[in-house]
Parts: structure tokens; C-alpha cells; sequence
């Protein structure tokens, strides 16, 4: 027998009776009411150090063009979607270089790019959190190795909270490669429980929030 | 700025590294009066868990809603118990048609041995870790080091412990033993940039984390590969998840090419319902968020077509004692455990001794549970007489784990005739004395005959002129080391109910006790 | 009495059910009272007593069993227990002394004689067994009576509720209400209030430095209050408290919760 067959025999000579299905279990943690969403997803972003910026489908870019003439951006990447093409069309011509993001080595990746541009799949209300399904068209680097972190989310793509989402049957499925949740710029509080931004992934996170509803 | 040169700075922290290792190897209570002398020690873990409680409190202002999401978290985690083996081999179908490799490992050795054939079959000689308490456990970094692996750590505090040559003392806030000053000092008297650059000295926590970034962002981008631990395993989906704040994870887990998951084979669930509870319960609990920075759920390899991630993504499954865990009749819900740190956190022994007081990688209440039954009694038996069994800890738990009755039942294991059970735990009866257990026998027969307890209890008050007596307070000692020594008073409660008439039993046994 | 055995207090589920007042009750001094709070012990009866209540002092009842217990000693734990449930055998309410050994006898002694031929007694017991606080508000309601206290005289007062009364059997409040009620009573709060104060039975003498500091801490947390008296419910941690209170110099006199509301109420008793 090799490990991995006595490590589960153990198991099974000592496994209880299966329990009831946990979900079963009353859980009266209270759901954010819908008209507070918006706002509880805004404040708890800006408590995590993050910007939130409204805008409509029309004037988005150039709201993000102007995020990025005052943080100084000179190279931007996006991933290959929609909302990324508009962007570099519109961007294209103000910065050194923008353009969606394909084959690159590590050392542009960490030296040469100042700002990524993501594009969330829902919002959850109750913890600020973005919800990022990378893949071949959402690079999982953007939204980390970059010192400024965009993000774009459409307010119709809000729920209440995770438990919402995953009950909702809203998360991808299959799961892909990777699904992440964003609620803030990387941060740390590991000396004496000061926090400080920027601890590996981005100093800055800025989120476009869509008001498409 | 500090006034002293950069030698003076490295000279005191090879004194400090020195002193660390000489503490480490002491014996517990040894340990324990070493951290309690130290002041800056107590004020950093005094500080530390008061901001942590707070923080915690904070993000759970309706008791009647933390109840609800306790009770909830621990039906998610006993029901994973309860199916553990089906999972576990659920995990292991998903995962491997995910197209990540999945190997099982007995023992840290074992787990060890996994990993560096992992490496040395992908050359790696470079490794980048995330933040992984069971690879601490295991001892890791040690057994790479000496096959000539360089092993960084990159959470923030891993990394400032491992430059200043400890081990962590928390296992959410692993440099929670040092203040601003010290790791001031660390940084500059042992940091180096890539062109062997000392950092400059400052103070500013920013600064100091921006220095650090730098470092560390440079091995990233170069390092051959990335361990991390893993928070929860889904099993239905195949999918591990981590929460960090830091992006030190996202980075272990997505730059390098190779990325080796280890975990405890205890840290699966079902599937991805059961992880939004234990996902809010596990970051309110150890750090009073919402919710981390990041939540990174993994459930392949780079696919073709995509441009980043690692190309090869293994999870080694560890042992190490669990499944033996898993057999004991009372101690199994300490697999039950998400590793919040809050029992520490909420611990006050702990807060008086810190981390490395307990000599093992798990420190506080779930350390004291865990550690004797991974390690032993027979190394790990003293810290288990470390509680005062006051509940905090239990209080605490988001899993509802029963860590005082844990603890008094490792207590009962150490002290117990050995039954030789497969499910003992090792080193069962190691801390039973032929003294001790004398004294507890003569202890049980004085109290459980009314009559001897009379007469002893009457001797002791009769006795009460002896109690002023310095030989009386000697006897006491270590009690009356920090008391003054109690008096036993003129007469007993027995005797002075007797005196006022107090009726011993009751008149007529037919009458009932309430009026109803 | 079938009421439901306690539910953890850390639960939030309700609270367990109280009995109608009863016309006679056992209490249960413990070992520690017995030895060196015998007056405590007293003014306990005496309080039951102006309350109208039958109090029953069974000679034959000694020790809940809690030092071998808590120390890993279950047999001999168990062995002392048995003599509990044969002293407190009849059905009425006991009312206990101490937090920590209502502790004992409510959730421990039904895990001790599980699958033993006294199950069902243990079970019982516990179901009628309450802390002494806990009794008088929730049964006796004294709390609603306090204002017609005999000594009403002004009083700065520290309550140190014990770790066993506060998260075992979640009864603080009860201990706070009684304090509060009192007329003339000021109570403060110390710092970090619900932390232990290092006492843990055996761990005060297994685990003595870290004990020691623990008691250091609650006294000075105490002291900076201003309070004059220190109260409390349970005579280990008053005895931990107040003689590491007396070492340090700290004139802060320390008496039992059932003697300061039996001198307040009546006038007479209660020796701080």
C-alpha cells in the first residue's frame, strides 16, 4: 500500500456517521437590502483605500483617461475584451503606449507597465470585493504586478455578498483557471499592526463603477 | 535615526538570533519566564492582542448574526470531517482532471521529500513561498536550504522572521514579536538589495515595506518556483483557495512556471457553498476584515491560449499525524480548525508569553491542542498545563471548536494509565507520576468520605495561627511567591451551619421543590 | 425538573428555563468556602433564608470534584462527584457558591458519568443545580427588591465576575444587575474586564510565573479603578486577586458577592 491508500483506510476505519447537509443549518447572517448595495459596496471600497468613480456607458473612458493623465500612467495594459479595445482606442493617442496585453516577459511585465485595466463579472455589496475571471482574455498579472490596478464593473452586476453569488449559481462553471476576488490595493499590517498599501501587488486600486441601472 | 552603526545593529542581531535559538532550545516553563521578563516582548503581544480583539469586535457588532455564522461554520466543518475520505478522493478526481498533480504524504519527511522531487525534476533551484503554516510545520525551508534550494519567504512577516533567523509567533502575524525599532534595525543591518546594497535605516513603516517590496518583487519575477499553503480545497470543483491581503500569494501562485500547493489533508470542503461562511468567518475572526485583500481561488494550470500562470500545479496532501487525530474519540474537532488565530489572539497566557514560548509552530489554544497530538506528549506534554481553562479561546473559535475541553482532555491523556489504544495519543501517561497520581488518589478519598473531609477541613482551621508562620508561606510557595498566604477561617461552613441549625437534609422527601 | 441543560452562553440560543421560587433549597458552599470563606458561606444561607427559602446544608457534601478534573484526573474526579450526587439527591433546586463549580456540576458531570450507571442522576442534578447569582436574580428576582437595602451608605465597587460564571454559564449580567440594583453602590469597570485573573486552580501552581503575572495585571487594572472593595462570586479568583492585592500594598479590601448583599440588605453579616 503506498501513502495516499493507508492515509484514507485510516480515514475510513474512523469516519463517523455523514452529518446533515450544513446548509441546513439556520444561519441569520443579515443579506445588505438591495437599495443599500451601492452604497455599502462604495464605502467599504474607500475604507480598503480603494477610489470609486461613477460614470455611464458613454463617458467611462474618458474618465478613466483622466484617472490616468493625473496618476502620470505613460504605459497601459489591458486584457483582450470589449471595454479593454474601447479603452486603447481611446487612450491610444494621449499615452506612450497602450495596447492589450499579449505575449510579454516578466521583466516588462514588472518594470515596463504602470497600469492595468480589468473588467469585473459582479460587484459583492456586503465587502466591496470585484469579481475577476481571468483567462486567455483577463491575464491574472494585470491585476497584480502593475502599480495601478483599474478595474470596470457594471452596477447591474452587483449582489448582495458572496454567499449570494455562489447561491445564485453565479460563480463560472466549470471553474476556470483562476477566479479571483479583489477588495482592495495590496496591504499589509505585519509591522506593529501599521497598515501600509502597496505591500507586493498594486499601491493603487481605482474602480469604474458603471451606473447602468 | 538610530545611533547606532550598522555593525552595532548586526552585531545585536546575531546576539538576538543567538538568544533566540538558545530560548528555543529551554524547556517550556523556562521559555515562559524568559518572555515574561522581556518587556518589550509582553508590550508587543499586550498591543498586538488588543487591536486584534477590537478589530474582531468590530466587525461582529451583532452577537445574535456572529452566533448564526459560528453555528453554521461548524456544521460546514464537521460535515467535511465527517465525509473527509470521500472528498479527499473526490478533491483528488477533480484536481487531476484539472490537470493539477496531487501526491499524498504520510509524514513531513515524506512531504519534504515530495516536494524536493518536484523541484529538482523541474531544476528549480529558486523558490519564492506564500505564507504556509504547514510547511513550517513540516520544516520545509530547512530541508530545501540543505539540498542547496533557496527558499524566500514573502508574506511580509515570514519574510522578516526568516531574515532575522526565527520562527514565526503567530500564525496570521508571524513578526507580531517585534516592534517598528526592531525591524528597523533588521532591515537595514540585514536586508540587501540584488547589487548587495544595504537598505537604508529608517523607521517609516512605509518605507520599510516599500524596501522590502523592492527586494522581493526582484525574486519573484526570477525565482523558479512558488509554494504556497491553501486556505480551503473544494472538492466538487477542484479548486484551491487562498486569502491574503499582502498579493504575496497571487504572486507565489501565479509568476513562477512550477507552483506546489501543500495543505493538510483536513482543510477540504465539499463544495463551493460551503466556503462564503468560512471565507467571512476566517477573515473577521484573525484580522476583523470583511474580507481579505484577496480571495484566490486556483483550479488549473496555464491552458493553452493563456498568458500567464504557472504551467505545472501541484498539491501535496499532508498528514502528518491528522488521520490519527481523526480516530480519537474527543480530540477529532480539532481538525475542525480554519486557522483564524483568534484563540490566540483571545488567549490571555498567550498574550503574556507569546508565540515562541510554546516551541512549536502552532502556539496558543490550537497550538496546544494540535502540537502534542502531531509531535507527542512526551516532547509537547508541559504546554498543555499552560491554560487556565478560562474559555476565551473557545469563546472566540469560528468553528465553535471546544479548545478548553481539548485541552483538559490532553491533560487526562498525559496523565492517564497508558491504554495503548491506536487512537492514544503518543506519549499517553507520559506526565503520570507515581506521586502526583498518589497525591490525587488520597485527594479523591478525603473528598468523597463526608467525614475525612470534616476532620481535614476542621484540622485546617484549627490550624489557622500556623498560616501567619513563615514556614506555612514557604510551604505554599509558589503561591504565596506573589500572595500573601491565605487564612483559613475560625470555623468551617459545616460547622457553622450546624451551629445555626442549618438542616443537613430534607424534612419530608415527598415535597416537591417548586411551586409550580 | 426537565428543563433543557444549559446551552453554551457563547451560543445566543436562549437562555435556559427557571423554576417557580421554591420553598427549600440545597446549597453547596465548596470546598474553597468551606476552609476559608466559611462567613461568606453564611451570609449565603442567611440571604436564602430572609428570603423565605428552607436552605438545606447537606454535612455529607465536600468537593465538586473540579482540581483532579481540570488536572486530567477523571476517575478520582469522578469519585468525589459520586458523593455530590448522593448528598444533593433529593429534587430541589442546589444553588452553588461558586461559578466554576456550578461549571462542574451542569457540564461536566453529565460528560463524567456518561454510559455510567448514575447517568441519569448527573443529568438531573445538573438540570436543577444554579450558580448563586444566577438564582437570585432569575429565580428569587432580588434584584427587584434591592432598593429597600438596609445600608444604602456610598460605595466605589469592582465586581471580578469569574471566567466559569461569565462564559460557561454566561450569568455576568446576572452579577452585574445585582451590583448595579444596589443603592449607594458606584461600580466601575476595570480595564479588560472579562480577562481572566490568572487563578485556573492547579495552573496557579503548574504554571506559577504566568499566573502570577496574570494576577499582577487584574489587581493593578482593579486598583486604577479607585475602587474601595472588590467583589466577587468566586473565592478563587477573590483569593488569587486579593492576596496579590494585599503582596503589592494595594488596601482594597475583597469580599464574597452573598456578603456584601446580605450587609447591604440586612444590615449585619458580610465581613470584607
Amino acid at each position: 500500500m503506498n501513502s495516499r491508500d493507508r492515509i484514507l483506510q485510516r480515514l475510513r476505519s474512523s469516519a463517523d456517521a455523514p452529518r446533515p447537509d450544513p446548509l441546513q443549518t439556520p444561519c441569520d447572517w443579515p443579506l445588505p437590502e438591495r437599495s443599500e448595495w451601492l452604497a455599502l459596496f462604495r464605502q467599504n471600497l474607500s475604507d480598503n483605500h480603494a477610489e470609486v468613480i461613477e460614470c455611464d456607458d458613454n463617458n467611462w473612458p474618458e474618465l478613466v483617461a483622466s484617472v490616468l493623465a493625473e496618476k502620470g500612467v505613460s504605459v497601459l495594459r489591458s486584457g483582450n475584451h470589449a471595454e479593454g479595445r474601447l479603452l486603447v482606442d481611446s487612450v491610444s493617442a494621449m499615452l506612450d503606449a497602450a495596447c492589450i496585453t499579449g505575449e510579454q516577459s516578466k521583466e516588462t511585465l514588472f518594470h515596463q507597465i504602470d497600469a492595468g485595466f480589468s473588467v469585473a463579472t459582479a460587484g459583492l455589496a456586503e465587502t466591496g470585493s470585484l469579481v475577476i475571471v481571468t483567462g486567455a482574455n483577463e491575464p491574472r498579472t494585470l491585476s497584480l504586478v502593475p502599480p495601478l490596478n483599474i478595474v470596470l464593473l457594471r452596477a447591474s452586476a452587483m449582489v448582495a455578498n458572496f454567499s449570494q453569488l455562489v447561491a445564485q449559481g453565479r460563480m463560472p462553471s466549470p471553474m476556470p483557471t483562476n477566479v479571483l476576488l479583489i477588495s482592495g490595493p495590496s496591504k499589509t499590517a505585519d509591522i506593529q499592526q501599521t497598515l501600509a498599501y502597496g505591500a507586493h501587488g498594486p499601491k493603487q486600486l481605482v474602480v469604474i463603477l458603471v451606473m447602468d441601472i | 535615526m538610530s545611533t547606532q552603526t550598522r555593525e552595532q545593529m548586526q552585531q545585536q542581531l546575531d546576539q538576538e538570533q543567538h538568544d533566540f535559538s538558545d530560548m528555543q532550545s529551554r524547556h517550556f516553563s523556562v521559555r515562559a519566564r524568559m518572555a515574561l521578563e522581556n518587556e518589550a516582548l509582553r508590550k508587543s503581544f499586550r498591543g498586538a492582542s488588543d487591536f486584534l480583539m477590537n478589530k474582531r469586535r468590530s466587525v461582529f457588532s451583532d452577537d445574535n448574526a456572529l452566533q448564526s455564522l459560528r453555528d453554521r461554520g461548524e456544521a460546514i466543518r464537521q460535515y467535511s470531517l465527517s465525509k473527509l475520505p470521500q472528498l479527499l478522493e473526490t478533491l483528488e478526481k477533480n484536481l487531476t482532471a484539472n490537470g493539477i498533480q496531487v501526491h499524498w504524504a504520510e509524514t513531513a519527511t515524506e512531504a519534504c521529500e515530495i516536494i524536493h522531487g518536484i523541484l529538482a525534476d523541474n531544476n528549480a533551484r529558486t523558490v519564492v513561498k506564500g505564507k504556509s503554516m504547514v510547511t513550517e510545520e513540516i520544516e520545509l525551508n530547512h530541508y530545501l536550504e540543505e539540498k542547496g534550494i533557496e527558499c524566500l519567504e514573502s508574506d511580509m512577516g515570514e519574510y522578516l522572521v526568516q531574515l532575522a533567523g526565527e520562527t514565526p509567533s503567530h500564525i496570521i502575524m508571524p513578526a507580531i514579536h517585534k516592534n517598528t525599532a526592531q525591524i528597523a534595525r533588521l532591515m537595514h543591518g540585514r536586508a540587501q538589495s540584488s547589487s548587495g546594497e544595504p537598505v537604508p535605516y529608517t523607521e517609516d513603516v512605509d518605507e520599510l515595506i516599500g524596501n522590502a517590496r523592492a527586494i522581493l518583487r526582484e525574486k519573484f519575477e526570477k525565482a523558479d518556483a512558488g509554494i504556497s499553503g491553501v486556505n480551503m480545497a473544494v472538492a466538487n470543483t477542484g479548486t484551491l483557495c487562498l486569502v491574503e491581503n499582502e498579493g504575496n500569494g497571487r504572486m507565489t501562485t501565479t509568476v513562477p512556471d512550477l507552483h506546489i500547493a501543500v495543505t493538510g489533508i483536513e482543510k477540504v470542503v465539499e463544495d463551493f457553498s460551503h466556503v462564503p461562511e468560512l471565507l467571512t468567518l476566517l477573515t473577521r475572526s484573525a484580522t476583523g476584515q470583511k474580507i481579505s485583500t484577496y480571495f484566490n481561488m486556483i483550479s488549473a494550470p496555464r491552458k493553452a491560449g493563456e498568458l500567464d500562470g504557472p504551467q505545472q500545479v501541484h498539491l501535496v496532501l499532508v498528514d502528518n499525524g491528522r488521520s490519527k487525530i481523526f480516530s480519537h474519540p474527543t480530540l477529532k474537532p480539532t481538525l475542525q480548525c480554519i486557522r483564524c488565530g483568534a484563540c490566540m489572539n483571545h488567549c490571555p497566557v498567550y498574550a503574556r508569553i507569546g508565540g515562541h514560548a510554546y516551541g512549536s509552530t502552532y502556539p496558543g489554544p490550537i497550538g496546544q491542542v494540535v502540537t502534542p497530538q502531531i509531535g507527542g506528549l512526551e516532547k509537547h506534554g508541559d504546554m498543555v498545563s499552560a491554560c487556565s481553562l478560562n474559555g476565551a479561546c473557545g469563546e472566540a473559535c469560528p468553528v465553535r471548536i471546544p479548545l478548553p475541553a481539548l485541552i483538559r482532555e490532553l491533560r487526562h491523556e498525559a496523565n492517564r494509565i497508558p491504554t495503548r489504544d491506536d487512537s492514544a495519543v503518543s506519549g499517553q501517561g507520559v506526565k503520570r507520576s507515581a506521586s502526583e497520581a498518589l497525591i490525587w488518589r488520597g485527594w479523591a478519598l478525603a473528598h468523597s468520605s463526608p467525614w475525612l473531609f470534616r476532620t481535614m477541613m476542621w484540622l485546617l482551621t484549627r490550624s489557622r495561627p500556623l498560616f501567619r508562620t513563615a514556614l506555612v508561606t514557604r510551604l505554599l510557595s509558589p503561591w504565596t511567591d506573589s500572595r500573601t498566604t491565605p487564612l483559613p477561617q475560625t470555623k468551617t461552613l459545616h460547622e457553622l451551619a450546624r451551629a445555626h441549625g442549618v438542616a443537613s437534609e430534607l424534612k419530608s422527601h415527598n415535597e416537591t421543590g417548586a411551586q409550580r | 425538573m426537565n428543563e433543557p441543560l444549559f446551552v453554551d452562553a457563547a451560543s445566543g440560543s436562549a437562555r435556559r428555563q427557571y423554576p417557580g421560587r421554591p420553598s427549600a433549597v440545597y446549597l453547596m458552599g465548596t470546598c474553597l468556602v468551606d476552609g476559608f470563606y466559611a462567613d461568606a458561606g453564611l451570609d449565603a444561607i442567611r440571604l436564602l433564608q430572609a428570603e423565605g427559602l428552607e436552605v438545606i446544608f447537606p454535612q455529607s457534601q465536600t468537593c465538586c470534584g473540579q482540581p483532579a478534573y481540570n488536572s486530567g484526573y477523571d476517575d478520582e474526579a469522578r469519585r468525589v462527584a459520586r458523593q455530590q450526587l448522593q448528598a444533593f439527591a433529593a429534587d430541589i433546586p442546589l444553588v452553588v457558591m461558586m461559578g466554576s463549580c456550578t461549571g462542574m456540576m451542569i457540564k461536566e458531570y453529565p460528560q463524567l458519568f456518561a454510559g455510567q450507571p448514575e447517568e441519569q442522576q448527573a443529568l438531573d442534578l445538573a438540570a436543577r443545580t444554579f450558580e448563586l447569582g444566577e438564582f437570585l436574580v432569575n429565580v428569587l428576582q432580588l434584584h427587584t427588591r434591592l432598593a429597600e437595602a438596609q445600608d444604602q451608605s456610598a460605595m466605589r465597587l469592582a465586581l471580578h465576575v469569574s471566567c466559569s460564571s461569565r462564559r460557561s454559564l454566561g450569568v455576568a449580567e446576572d452579577h452585574q444587575t445585582l451590583m448595579q440594583n444596589l443603592p449607594g453602590v458606584h461600580l466601575v469597570e476595570p480595564q479588560r474586564a472579562s480577562e481572566c485573573c490568572g487563578f485556573g486552580g492547579t495552573f496557579a501552581v503548574k504554571q506559577a510565573d504566568i499566573s502570577a503575572t496574570m494576577a499582577a495585571d487584574k489587581a493593578s487594572a482593579i486598583a486604577d479603578t479607585g475602587a474601595q472593595r472588590l467583589v466577587s462570586a468566586d473565592c478563587g479568583c477573590l483569593m488569587n486577586i486579593s492576596g496579590t492585592m494585599k503582596k503589592q500594598g494595594k488596601g482594597i479590601a475583597s469580599q464574597h458577592l452573598a456578603s456584601l448583599l446580605y450587609q447591604r440588605l440586612h444590615g449585619q453579616g458580610g465581613q470584607a
